[in-house]
């Protein structure tokens, strides 16, 4: 295959007013998971337009470089290394200097969760709107019908939808939805809490109270890999209360939900997320929706979006 | 070079369908430079071309259900009412009236000569009789023959077929039973010219119109000024389509 | 009893469900990992069908791989109506078999197209949108001349066969893979048609209506 080479690198584009990803470029992005990755194999993937590589040591060790002119192997000049780590699972890479630190996934680190990885998908959108589609109830019973909701039961309750100072993320608490198969431990409808948490302009996690043990919820999170500004890698993580099923059916009731909003996903017009609150009508149920894009808004998340 | 750009032509009346293709039901994709449409009829036989776009989040409302009275949108069920594009429920909230903002765009649309007229915009200098524009002086009885989706410009196609047509095409497909000549423009979408059966030397006049989709995609609607009798109307459907997919083959191939 | 060995998002195996549901046949789903986990390539499998590929059959032991060769297989065996396949009908049988062989150039072309866009398959893309175009154009003018002549589908007037069955999925699915059918407005008819199909059942990413 053509590898493809940048034409700047990251500490030259940064400067050139014209690259969106110049205001998320300290960020941590994901390019991979782990239980994906093969030691010691050469990975080319594309981060925010950039073209980069990347490879894990039989120590665990990342090293993701920039793809430049003369070549992309390993004896990469200096300036072209880039950050990386590992966290929950995944590679992340930042094309800057990432200055934050990471955002607390504590249910990670339960001993009695299974934490799974269920598949990385590429969808032909940018990485805002799959975040949005994620933090998203109202269309459950259409384009989840039997499992995740049903007709009639498409009533949205006012929910609270807040911009977090501390911490700086989008907080959404007491969201109730009908669900008739709401989990693969689920066995019959019932009305579900969700929770959800934006932690980062292209991650999103939700809590859902676990079918069996309802003082307990189950996690789902998905983090998305800004490709280009309409493409991006949906990686989607479980971190679950469940010994009843098998890894593999965890991940294709996820797979299985996945690829239902992958067609509308794919189907929104334009592609990159206005942050225009004006651009696109909202309703009540839509304030999370709406706090996500003020909250991009005053980060000046210009990748995947449409400023305003 | 005319480009279909030329915010100028949002103001003229394009055939985009053959009515008879526009079921109950359906919903129909399509496009006039470079604006996405979704054309459907309600039960009632009401014609719409909507924007393909749900104002809620953007969705194509094409991949949505025709209801027979409203369009409702694949994503969160927002449904719409035919010809005023106005939302009339919010599944999310079933109790609330929808705000009168919550609205598709629509366009203009009209049912002629067997096939769905569509403007993007009024032109504001000249708002004629639809009549005028579709510069069919002497109908007969009018068949629509098989349109020709083409991955080739409205220009390519129109210069090609006004310059060219007439000299290569006999030469370069000798298979083909008919011909086109006396090629004439009436507009910078609207094509007359004389079909000839090379067999039977009859020939007939019929309109070429051109539906430009985006820049680079164009479909031609040819419109024939006569009627076919019903015994060899298949054969005719055939010989005229074969006609239009190689005009179609050739501008796409030696696209220049 | 019959099993299916089969991955929901996979429009081969999509065809067989599809037409167990529309023929009211009860079988038990072997799910299989193809993706991410690749369990169709795993040892196991390949012994039940060396070339690694899904859907297989298995009916009370006697095994099938290929998804249109299954179905004529269910056909013949489960429509007492012989609609679907018109097994006493020569000239249709031939016509059927000449469209599910176009439906397997679908899988290669569109199928594979969508495999490279969603799953990171390495093939040569354009090649695949291209061809996959071709068969489409040649699909949708075939159907425009159906209409004409009052034929609602591939084969037949009135009753679909498993051609259609066969056809549809990838069909569907196209657009996952680049390839837009805004340009085959008789496909998207029929499309409507086959939706309307007492029985039909979707997947994920194909909706019960729209185009
Ligand atoms: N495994 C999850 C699937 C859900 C999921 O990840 N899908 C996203 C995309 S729409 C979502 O919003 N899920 C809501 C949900 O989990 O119920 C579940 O069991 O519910
Ligand atoms: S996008 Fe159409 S209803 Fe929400
Ligand atoms: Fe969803």
């Amino acid at each position: 295959m053509v590898e493809s080479s940048a034409d700047q690198l990251p500490s030259q584009l940064v400067n050139d007013p014209a690259w969106p990803g110049r205001t998320v470029v300290d960020d941590w992005q994901v390019v991979g998971s782990l239980d994906q990755i093969e030691v010691d194999v050469n990975y080319q993937t594309v981060l925010l337009d950039v073209p980069i590589t990347f490879n894990v040591t039989e120590s665990r060790e990342v090293r993701a470089w920039v793809n430049t002119r003369c070549g992309s192997q390993t004896s990469s000049s200096a300036s072209a290394r880039l950050k990386t780590c590992v966290q929950y699972g995944y590679i992340w890479v930042s094309l800057g200097q990432p200055t934050q630190n990471f955002f607390e996934m504590p249910e990670y680190y339960e001993p009695d969760r299974r934490n799974i990885h269920a598949a990385t998908i590429r969808v032909k959108v940018s990485a805002p709107r799959a975040i949005e589609n994620f933090l998203d109830l109202a269309h459950f019973p259409f384009v989840h019908p039997g499992t995740l909701g049903e007709e009639p039961f498409t009533e949205v309750k006012d929910y609270d939808a807040v911009i977090l100072e501390e911490g700086d993320e989008v907080l959404a608490q007491k969201c109730l939805f009908w669900q008739p198969n709401a989990m693969p431990t689920a066995t019959e409808g019932y009305e579900v809490e969700y929770v959800y948490r934006v932690p980062h302009p292209y991650c999103a996690i939700l809590y859902k109270a676990n079918a069996i043990d309802m003082n307990r919820m189950d996690v789902v999170a998905i983090f998305v890999q800004p490709v280009s500004e309409e493409e991006c890698n949906a990686n989607m993580f479980l971190a679950m209360i469940d010994d009843q099923n098998s890894d593999t059916a965890i991940r294709s009731f996820q797979l299985m939900i996945f690829a239902q909003d992958k067609p509308i996903l794919e189907n929104q017009i334009p592609k990159r997320l206005p942050l225009n609150l004006r651009a696109e009508m909202s309703a009540r149920c839509d304030a999370l929706s709406t706090a996500y894009r003020r909250w991009l808004h005053k980060r000046d998340v210009r990748f995947g979006t449409i400023p305003q | 070079m005319t480009s279909v750009l030329d915010q100028s032509f949002r103001g003229w009346w394009f055939p985009v369908v053959r009515s008879q293709e526009i079921g109950l039901r359906h919903i129909h994709r399509s496009q006039l430079l470079n604006q996405e449409l979704a054309i459907w009829r309600d039960d009632g036989g009401q014609i719409n071309a909507w924007e393909n776009r749900c104002p809620h989040r953007g969705t194509r409302l094409s991949i949505g259900l025709n209801t027979g009275a409203e369009i409702k949108c694949q994503y969160h069920g927002w449904r719409y009412a035919s010809q005023s594009g106005q939302c009339t429920f919010i599944p999310a909230h079933p109790n609330m009236e929808p705000s009168p903002r919550y609205c598709v765009n629509t366009y203009e649309c009209i049912e002629k000569y067997g096939y769905v007229w569509v403007r993007l915009e009024k032109d504001k200098d000249k708002d004629e009789d639809i009549e005028s524009l579709f510069v069919l002086t002497e109908k007969l009885s009018l068949t629509t023959l098989r349109s020709v989706y083409t991955m080739a410009s409205t220009t390519r196609i129109r210069d090609w077929l006004i310059n060219n047509c007439e000299s290569q095409l006999k030469v370069n497909s000798p298979s083909l039973d008919c011909s086109l000549t006396g090629i004439q423009q009436h507009h910078s979408f609207c094509l007359e010219a004389l079909s000839i059966n090379n067999q039977t030397e009859k020939s007939v006049t019929m309109f070429i119109y051109l539906h430009p989709l985006t820049d680079d995609a164009t479909v031609i609607h040819p419109l024939l000024n006569a009627s076919i009798s019903p015994e060899i109307r298949l054969d005719e459907l055939r010989r005229y389509n074969r006609l239009f997919g190689t005009i179609r083959d050739v501008c796409e191939t030696d696209n220049v | 009893m019959i099993k299916l060995y089969d991955y929901e998002l996979s429009g081969n195996c999509y065809k067989l469900r599809l037409f167990l549901n529309i023929l009211n046949v009860d079988y038990d789903r072997i799910p299989v990992d193809f993706y991410p986990g690749r369990e169709h390539k795993s040892d196991w499998f390949l012994q039940i069908n060396p070339l690694g590929q899904l859907p297989v059959l298995d009916h009370d032991g006697f095994v099938l791989r290929d998804a249109q060769a299954i179905l004529t297989y269910l056909a013949a065996k489960f429509d007492a109506s012989h609609k679907w396949y018109p097994t006493g009908d020569a000239e249709i049988l031939g016509k059927i078999n000449m469209w599910l062989s176009f439906a397997d150039s679908i899988t290669a072309t569109a199928s594979a197209a969508r495999l490279h866009d969603g799953l990171f398959y390495q093939l040569d893309i354009e090649a695949a949108r291209t061809n996959a175009h071709s068969l489409f154009r040649v699909l949708d003018e075939h159907l425009w001349f159906a209409e004409e002549q009052r034929q609602a589908w591939i084969c037949t007037d009135k009753h679909p066969t498993i051609a259609d069955i066969a056809c549809f999925p990838y069909i569907m699915l196209s657009e996952e893979g680049g390839i837009s059918r805004m340009a085959y407005p008789a496909i998207c008819r029929w499309t409507d048609r086959l939706r309307e199909i007492p029985n039909f059942i979707a997947m994920s990413g194909i909706f019960e209506s729209g185009s």
